[in-house]
């Protein structure tokens, strides 16, 4: 990475680097705070129908796709520490893992929302659900496709980004010398993880 | 400045293994648990598992422990205004039925 | 031989366009927001033309909506919001940090091509007709109204976003580049309030974003999340879009205050009252105003404790206004006042939003609140604080730092000539609005009974004055970007660290360091050599 200007060293570039992308990361938490309000207003408005509209939740897919996410966690995480260290072979791996965890992730959810759509469970006006019609299950439904809807693009984002990222590992211009980008890559990574570790008890674990 | 980067005291690999272990078993013990904590308690056992986990992942696979001050003022600045907002919607929502002249068509 | 001011570094188009220059971005941001003002401007005219006559006129009910509804959202989202930190905060930030840019230079340059197509896609918006929600886009009017309501919303989104870049840009700059010397507590002002800014603006606009976005869903794909019919409660988009949009009122207002905390000292030729109240206070301001968002909802059907609540801690904020407000007075008294057109500005300034500031404590008691919401009387006292307050503090940034910008002067006389004309224009429109609100005059109407018609009459000919005052403003500032006389590196005299470098100032903003031992207020210790 090129020393810039307004920098007096490449270790002071790499450190504003890394502030900017946490101050990134709080801003982006904030706009899936603004869904977390709404599904805690519905919650508390509608208590009932939320637990029955939970109890067709796909708890197996919404588990198995928590386990992904954070096992791709650990492998992200592995792979810079083996970049760091010169191994780029296990690095290369460990960085595919993640992809392929997450890749899978995505597929999962798409098949979970087939199955809903497949029953009529689709989100506002377009819900068809005739099992249980009530508002409030309207609205955890409207809410589940709302905040794993916005999560899943923010899955796809970081596939996209992680893909980039293996690509230059590949290619040798991330180093153990120089990979700034892939820890900043493995940050947000993990964002994308801790809103899933959240999602997933709002949405799945409602008994 | 003061605090090092993240970099330089980096967990081993060892730790962050450890670290998924204990994230698996918590997963786990959440979901068992959901089963026989319900209703509001079920709610409260399930994000106080969740913070742990979050914790964990931010405290080291993110480097929050050891890493510079201004990440952890971000980190906390984002959960406080996020508990802001939650806490300031159900304030309205959860205290029209004893204190409003309005009621809404939900009853409350 | 002299190196090349930032204007001249380098030629063409394209040195423009793919420009990281901060101060480069500056100006094409300067450019950008003033042909957004002058477009509210033009909406704002319209509607205080149709508003001479009560009953039917020379337009529509619905192309009046629309008007009013165009005329907040570019005034808000195109000019209030950006304007200060874009323009200034960008040019300005580093020099005062003693630094040779921003910590991310071409997010700066993503930042302005975010938010010319955030306008563009708002004006496409514009084109198709328009929305007429109002600026806050209030469920469930918002989802079923027949206007092209998702165009503008995704347009603010957008526009949302380059905001973040800017604040986030910011905190890391003055986070990681102070130069050696200028610290936390001995840093200019300014600065102290673009980071309070910039936290609002990283932490507050994501909400928005979201609630904008629901918006947009609601109306083209009838998402529901506010619908009474689905069981949906309108009250909540309330919540969340007034969780930005309060806070957004000081990313309005904190960079304004901090050029006033910037042009005082330099005119009264003193150090600053308190530094640390000025430092304190901004943060002060933007942590509690992120607490009193309900204040919007009195009547929206919250809960009366909510409301309580929310009223409590709308008048904390004011508290720390009223720290600065002393702070800069304490400035000015007993100091050497120099009384140019900057300074005028700064006085107007101090009494426009004081004044303001004080009706806003007055509907932030929800009684009070009760009779006044939705009428003239909450205009007039936003307009206080948006035009006399960021607008008047936004003319002043212009007239003190156009000499270190452009390396020419400003005709003094013609600005004075015009402060005073913006003032009575500004004061001619607003007060009869308050007295037009406080007799039941609603807002967003496109009419009003007709005893009305006589303060409306008086306060589109303040419009109009107001108007005028502000295009005389903008051509004798155009024509002196050509034939004003050279300014020189310090032409007020002022032991601001931007000041330490010639006018313009060459690409890198110093043509030697200078030491911030001598600090940026230290009119106690003779002025240092001026910059060649």
């Amino acid at each position: 990475m090129k020393l810039e200007v307004q920098y007096d060293s490449l270790a002071r570039q790499h450190a504003t680097a890394r502030l900017g992308m946490w101050v990134f990361l709080a801003s982006e938490s904030l706009l899936f705070a603004a869904l977390f309000a709404l599904y805690a207003a519905y919650r508390f408005i509608y208590p009932a129908e939320f637990h029955a509209a939970a109890a067709h939740a796909n708890v197996l897919l919404g588990t198995i796709n928590t386990y992904l996410l954070l096992t791709s966690s650990l492998t992200v995480a592995l792979s810079i520490h083996e970049t760091k260290h010169g191994r780029r072979r296990r690095a290369l791996v460990l960085l595919a893992i993640t992809i392929g965890l997450g890749v899978t992730f995505e597929v999962l959810k798409l098949v979970e929302y087939g199955l809903h759509l497949r029953d009529g469970i689709a989100p506002g006006g377009y819900y068809s659900f005739s099992e249980l019609p009530a508002h409030g299950a309207v609205l955890y439904f409207t809410l589940y496709y709302l905040m794993t809807g916005l999560h899943a693009l923010h899955v796809l984002g970081g596939l996209a980004a992680l893909a980039w990222l293996w690509l230059r590992l590949y290619r040798g211009r991330i180093t153990s010398e120089s990979y700034l980008a892939l820890e900043l890559g493995g940050l947000y990574w993990h964002l994308v993880d801790l809103v899933w570790i959240f999602l997933w008890p709002l949405i799945y674990l409602v008994k | 400045m003061a605090t090092p980067d993240p970099d330089t005291n980096a967990p081993s690999a060892i730790t962050y293994v450890v670290v998924w272990v204990v994230l698996i078993v918590l997963a786990t013990a959440s979901l068992l648990l959901s089963d026989v904590v319900v209703g509001g308690s079920g709610l409260a056992l399930s994000l106080v598992i969740a913070t742990l986990k979050a914790g964990l992942v931010a405290a080291f696979f993110m480097h929050l422990a050891h890493g510079r001050a201004a990440h952890r003022m971000a980190f906390a600045a984002a959960i406080a205004f996020l508990l802001l907002l939650v806490l300031g919607v159900i304030a309205d929502v959860g205290t029209r039925s004893i204190a409003s002249v309005y009621v809404d068509d939900v009853g409350n | 031989m002299a190196e090349p001011d930032y204007l001249r570094a380098h030629a063409g188009i394209r040195s423009w366009l793919l420009t990281t220059d901060h101060k480069r971005i500056s100006i094409m941001f300067f450019v950008a927001t003033t042909l957004a003002v002058m477009l509210g401007g033009a909406f704002a005219m319209l509607l205080r033309t149709k508003l001479l006559i009560p009953g039917p006129g020379i337009m529509e009910p619905i192309t009046y909506n629309r008007l009013f509804t165009l005329h907040g959202v570019v005034m808000v989202f195109m000019f209030m919001v950006p304007v200060i930190p874009a323009v200034f905060g960008n040019f300005f930030l580093p020099m005062m940090l003693g630094a040779k840019d921003l910590a991310f230079p071409r997010i700066n340059l993503a930042s302005f091509y975010v938010y010319v197509f955030g306008a563009c896609l708002t004006l496409w918006g514009m084109i198709h007709g328009g929305a007429d929600t109002g600026w806050t886009f209030y469920a469930p009017y918002a989802t079923i109204s027949p206007t092209d309501v998702a165009p503008i919303a995704l347009g603010v989104f957008v526009l949302g976003v380059s905001s973040i870049m800017t604040g986030l840009n910011f905190i890391a700059t003055t986070h990681m580049l102070r130069r050696e010397g200028v610290r936390w507590n001995t840093m200019p002002i300014f600065v102290w309030t673009l980071y309070a800014t910039s936290i609002i603006q990283v932490i507050a606009t994501p909400v928005l974003g979201l609630s904008v976005i629901l918006v947009a869903l609601d109306h083209a794909l009838k998402m529901g999340m506010f619908d009474p019919a689905l069981g949906g409660d309108p009250v909540l988009f309330e919540h969340l879009f007034w969780f930005y949009s309060h806070p957004a009122v000081y990313i309005m207002i904190l960079p304004a205050m901090g050029v006033v905390a910037e042009i005082v000292p330099t005119f009264a030729r003193k150090n600053q009252f308190s530094y640390k109240a000025l430092a304190y206070s901004s943060l002060g301001i933007a942590f509690i105003g992120f607490l009193t968002w309900g204040h919007h909802l009195f009547v929206a059907g919250i809960s009366q404790l909510d409301a309580a609540l929310f009223g409590i801690m709308s008048m904390f904020v004011a508290i720390f206004s009223a720290i600065k407000v002393f702070t800069w007075v304490g400035t000015l008294y007993r100091g050497s006042i120099s009384l140019k057109t900057p300074l005028l500005y700064v006085f107007a300034f101090i009494y426009l939003f004081a004044f303001g500031g004080m009706t806003g404590i007055a509907v932030a008691t929800t009684s009070l609140d009760v009779h006044w919401h939705d009428t003239y009387f909450v205009i007039a006292h936003f307009h206080f604080i948006m035009i006399g307050g960021t607008l008047t503090a936004f003319l002043g940034a212009v007239h003190y730092w156009f000499p270190k910008m452009f390396g020419r002067m400003y005709p003094e006389r013609l600005g004075v000539v015009s402060a005073v004309l913006v003032f009575g224009g500004f004061n001619l429109t607003f007060v009869p609005q308050f007295l037009l609100g406080n007799a039941g005059m609603p807002r967003r109407y496109a009419t009003y009974p007709a005893q009305f018609q006589t303060l409306n009459i008086v306060s589109t000919i303040g419009a109009y004055t107001l108007g005028a005052a502000l295009l005389l403003t903008l051509t004798y500032l155009i024509v002196s970007l050509f034939r004003g006389k050279r300014a020189p590196a310090n032409p007020w005299g002022s032991r601001g660290f931007e000041w330490r470098t010639p006018s313009p100032p060459p690409e890198h903003n110093f043509v030697e360091p200078f030491d911030p031992a001598l600090g940026p207020y230290a009119y106690e210790q003779p002025d240092p050599k001026e910059a060649a």
